[in-house]
């Protein structure tokens, strides 16, 4: 019964001409800007983050819940030091109609999303799974990441690597004891959680790609392919649809590039690329510091009365 | 016993409508009212409220009209709405048209247009916006669009919403109340009025399916009247001057 986002073609036209006289359909100046991002962290509990992109006046486009669990499960037999991470993205309904009797399969953007924030957190190391080691070759922490769409408007790999990275950082698994190969898993009210080993913050950027001249024109006017894009960041779900490409770049705020991904699409120069990485280095740089910051303030909710237990004698400096 | 035409009862699903409750007869049943067909033998078929609203007798031309003002996001096709419709497909014998995003399709019979006949029928490319009227509605059937006034065969100012080289279109969707209100409370609710008012010239084509289509000459103008439309949707109505003369400053700067 429901079908997919239809875009009439006078629709087509006039995005396609906003962007290309550099303004956007939701009041946006710069194909550059992107829209307010908002961390919300639960209070009371560990690794529950809604992280949301907030248009100009002020309504919520985009919306994602990110959950951390983490159960007690047998390590894999190729790596028995190693403890297991999974990312499970999921549309629903509740994200718009169009992902109404969505099908989940291999080519499903859900899932590509999903393996790609994964793989980079995963192969980056940004999470230390050798911390989360019980007892080698028997039990080991699986880490697991719901992300939930509640509201779709575009920019979704973005706010899920934001949110998968800043639920890691925030959670603690239970303290566990090991004595005489037997585990005992402690309870927050027993012992104090222990914190994730987080080593580095990867954050995942998408440069969607625009073609200006159709590629008959440029063949037959023998031009080079150069300069034929017009590029945009976070797009809003009706601008996703008419892009030509996309160019999706992972970094960490230490300028180390941890994945690059170009699926087909609109053929782009070379160089590009490293235009690319320094265009998204002050944006990751920015979304870290609000993520810290964020996990800051939520730490200094939670410690309220911790200065009243505390032991520290009062110094005065000279 | 007549019903009044100033009652402004809050009608929910389930309740009895005025006119039901009076015996009054209702000559044409707009948007929001379902005639059940249930006991057509004993001719005593009823009226009955499909959505949350307040209810509304008009009478033209001697025809008691109701109708229950109620708002929706979502477009279900009655018999005599003006819609603007997306083509999605074509067949032998009609396009497939959809009204709303993600609902089902409903169909234009090449039939249906001015002149038809078996070689002359029109070209139009999906994802053409046709402005045209549900010509009838069945419950089991999809919903059967037409381009012309049936009765005298006329165009009617229906057909193609068109893509001129020199102007600058946009559609812009809309709730259903809100569309409603553009095009048929120009009274009570002079927005296209007070925009015409400031100097802005534009085309303007609403569709009761909650679209608006715009045409204008420049690209900016064409984003105005669009951010103008859709920021007095979810505006009070005295604010509506002011956001007028903000959003006109902000894009037409002269």
């Amino acid at each position: 019964m429901a079908k997919d986002l239809e875009i009439s073609n006078i629709e087509k036209k006039f995005i396609f001409d906003l962007l290309a006289s550099s303004q956007r359909l939701d009041g946006r100046k710069s194909l550059l800007e992107q829209r307010n991002l908002n961390i919300v962290i639960t209070p009371n509990k560990f690794g529950d983050i809604y992280i949301e992109y907030k248009r100009l006046d002020g309504s919520i486009a985009t919306r994602l819940h990110c959950k951390v669990t983490s159960e007690v499960v047998k390590p894999k037999a190729q790596r028995p030091f190693e403890g297991t991470f999974f990312i499970n993205c999921e549309f629903n309904g509740l994200a718009g109609l169009n992902f109404e009797n969505y099908k989940v399969g291999s080519n499903s953007d859900e899932f590509y999303y999903g393996r790609l924030i994964e793989s980079m957190i995963l192969r980056s190391n940004a999470l230390d799974l050798e911390q989360l080691c019980i007892i080698a070759g028997l039990k080991v922490w699986n880490i697991r990441v719901d992300v939930h769409v509640l509201e779709f408007d575009g920019g979704f790999l973005e706010l899920a690597s934001i949110g998968c990275m800043t639920s890691l950082l925030h959670y603690r698994r239970p303290d566990v004891t090991v004595r005489n190969e037997k585990v005992t898993v402690h309870s927050f009210d027993e012992k104090e959680g222990v914190k994730l080993g987080v080593l580095h913050i990867p954050i995942a950027l998408q440069f969607n790609l625009f073609q200006l001249k159709e590629t008959a024109e440029i063949i037959k006017s023998n031009s080079s392919i150069e300069n034929n894009e017009l590029v945009a960041l976070d797009c809003t779900l009706k601008e996703d649809l008419l892009k030509d490409g996309e160019f999706i770049i992972a970094l960490n705020k230490n300028r180390e590039i941890v994945q690059l991904n170009k699926p087909g699409g609109l053929p782009i120069a070379a160089l590009k690329l490293i235009q690319f990485a320094h265009m998204a280095l002050p944006i990751i740089e920015e979304i870290t510091s609000k993520m810290l910051k964020a996990i800051e303030i939520d730490e200094r909710q939670r410690n309220k009365y911790g200065h009243l237990l505390s032991a520290e004698n009062d110094r005065y400096a000279g | 016993m007549s019903v009044s035409e100033d009652s402004k009862n809050l009608i929910i699903p389930g309740d009895i409508l005025a006119c039901e409750r009076d015996n009054q007869t209702v000559d044409i049943i707009g948007q929001g009212i379902y005639l059940s067909f249930e006991n057509h033998l004993y001719n005593n078929n009823k009226l009955y409220p499909t959505h949350v609203g307040i209810e509304n007798y008009t009478t033209k031309n001697n025809k008691v009209i109701a109708t229950l003002d109620y708002n929706s996001k979502r477009y279900i096709p009655q018999q005599g709405d003006y819609v603007i419709a997306t083509v999605t497909n074509n067949y032998s014998t009609h396009f497939l048209c959809t009204l709303n995003n993600f609902s089902s399709t409903v169909t234009l019979p090449y039939a249906n247009f001015p002149q038809a006949t078996k070689k002359n029928r029109p070209k139009y490319e999906n994802g053409d916006l046709v402005y045209c009227r549900v010509k009838t509605v069945d419950t089991d059937l999809p919903a059967e669009l037409e381009c012309m006034d049936s009765e005298t065969g006329n165009k009617d100012g229906f057909g193609l919403l068109e893509q001129e080289k020199s102007k600058h279109t946009a559609v812009l969707d809309c709730s259903l109340a809100y569309a409603r209100e553009l095009l048929f409370n120009d009274k009570g609710f002079p927005l296209l009025s007070d925009m015409v008012k400031k100097n802005l010239s534009f085309e303007v084509a609403i569709g009761v399916n909650g679209k608006i289509w715009i045409s204008t000459a420049s690209l900016l103008e064409t984003l105005c009247v669009y951010k103008i439309l859709s920021k007095c949707e979810k505006s009070n109505r005295d604010s509506i001057l002011q956001i007028i003369e903000e959003t006109v400053t902000e894009y037409v700067k002269e």
